[in-house]
Order: structure tokens, then sequence, then C-alpha cells
């Protein structure tokens, strides 16, 4: 069984900074290259997703509960919602088209850059994910002691410290 | 035939397509790679706070990813065979 980690107190300013951007907590923590692998993972995601959903994969008003997790992300999934908004349902960015028909009438408008199928699912699970591991790391960022990255020196990885229990 | 045209025959309105603004074209052919990044992202974030010493993080990081594709391969071929080979074959009454 693996030994049980030293108790690190809680840092709320990491916590929050990995929100703020992705790594960012580990990167002011003084693990810089922690946060940047971290930063990759996420950012990896992020960008899939929205590359292949579009920006319709982030939508905080018709895909709330979706948004709730994607927003682990911080402000970027904040500002891809904004841009979805400003954009493609503005009509600025696409012209928008009538949908065949609709379940309350009346006529109903969307972006021509709408996704659906496959692109909507994996865009908006992408960004999810993206969201999720996010928080994950912002709790890592959280309880990790600060500038802790330097490799181990004089032993090998894996080895424990001389006189350790 | 070039590459822009192989390209466009895989996925056809690639070469009018606006990256991040429009969906990808022809998701619905190739959705099933979309389990590599998935995999790389997931476990590039995870690793980076599990692994203690950061030298071995890109032996860990290929590790743990082909670990998910080959269990989301294991899970896709067990599911084809109970609802494609076995489940027909049980009888109806």
């Amino acid at each position: 069984m693996p030994d049980a980690p030293n108790a690190q107190p809680f840092r709320p300013v990491s916590f929050l900074l990995g929100w703020v951007f992705p790594g960012l907590g580990h990167i002011a923590a003084g693990n810089v290259r922690r946060g940047l692998y971290a930063m990759a993972g996420v950012l990896l995601l992020f960008v899939t997703g929205i590359a292949v959903g579009g920006l319709d994969c982030v939508d905080r008003n018709e895909d709330r509960l979706w948004f709730i997790g994607q927003a682990g992300s911080g402000p970027i999934a904040f500002a891809a919602s904004y841009a979805n908004d400003g954009l493609l349902k503005s009509g600025s960015a696409a012209p928008m088209v009538e949908m065949p028909s609709s379940q309350r009438g009346g006529k109903v408008t969307v972006s021509a850059f709408k996704s659906i199928a496959h692109a909507n699912d994996f865009g908006t699970l992408l960004v999810f994910l993206a969201g999720l591991m996010n928080i994950c790391v912002m709790l890592d960022a959280g309880v990790r002691e600060p500038s802790s990255d330097a490799p181990v020196s004089g032993r090998r990885v894996g080895e424990r410290k001389a006189g350790a229990a | 035939m070039s590459a822009l045209a192989a390209l466009a025959e895989v996925a056809p309105g690639i070469l009018a397509w606006k990256p991040f603004l429009q969906p990808a074209p022809g998701v619905e052919r190739w959705w099933w790679l979309l389990v590599v990044p998935t995999a790389v992202g997931v476990a590039l974030a995870y690793k980076s706070t599990r692994t203690r010493e950061l030298a071995l993080l890109p032996r860990d990081v290929v590790r743990m990813s082909v670990q998910i594709v080959l269990a989301m391969v294991g899970i896709a071929v067990f599911l084809y065979l109970l609802v494609i080979v076995l489940l027909p074959r049980l009888p109806v009454e």
C-alpha cells in the first residue's frame, strides 16, 4: 500500500487561479512544468471539442446541465458561450435558417452553423470532460506543496528517502 | 488525385469549413477516431496531477492513453457480440 501523502494545507488562491485558466494554479505556486502539462491536457480536450462541435456545443442557456460541468474550465467556457451568442445566435457569422417544424408552434430560426448529431454530441462531451478534468487539476493545485516539481536527486525514481518510514 | 481532393472525399465540405465556428464536416464518418484525443487529453490532465516524477510523465500518459483506448475497444467488441451475435440467437419464447 502506498504511503499516505503528507498532509498539505489547502491553498484557496492556487485553487481559484486554476479556475481562472487551466494550470495557472500550479504555475503560480512554482510548479511550472506540472502546470503546463495540466494546461496542455485540459486545453487539448477543450479545443478539440470546439473544433469538432463548433461554438454551438457550449451554450449556457440551451444546454445548462452540460454547461455546469463545462464551466469547470473557467472563463474560457463562458467566453465560448458568449461567443456562441454573439456570433452564431445573432446571425452575424452565418445566416439564420428556419426550422421545418416546432413542437411549440410558431417560427423557430437557428444559425446555419448550429451543430447537430455526432458533431454536437462529441463536441459537448469533450468540452464537458475538459471542465471535469480541470476541477481535478484545481483540487491538486490547492493541496500540492509549492515548488515541489524539482526531481528528487540522489535516488532513483520511486525509491524512498533514507530513513523514511 | 490531390491530397485536398482525397480529404474532401472523406469529409465533404471540409474545404469550406470554418473551424471553431461551425461543426467539423463528416464527423458521422470518423467520430470513433475521437477516442484518441479524448484518451490523450484525459490521461495528460490526470497524470500531470498524479505522477511524482515529471520525467516519467510521457511514459505514464502513453500507458494510460493506450489503456483507455483498449478498454473502449474491448467494451465495443463485447457489446457487438452481445447485441449483434448473442441476443438474436436467444429463443423468442
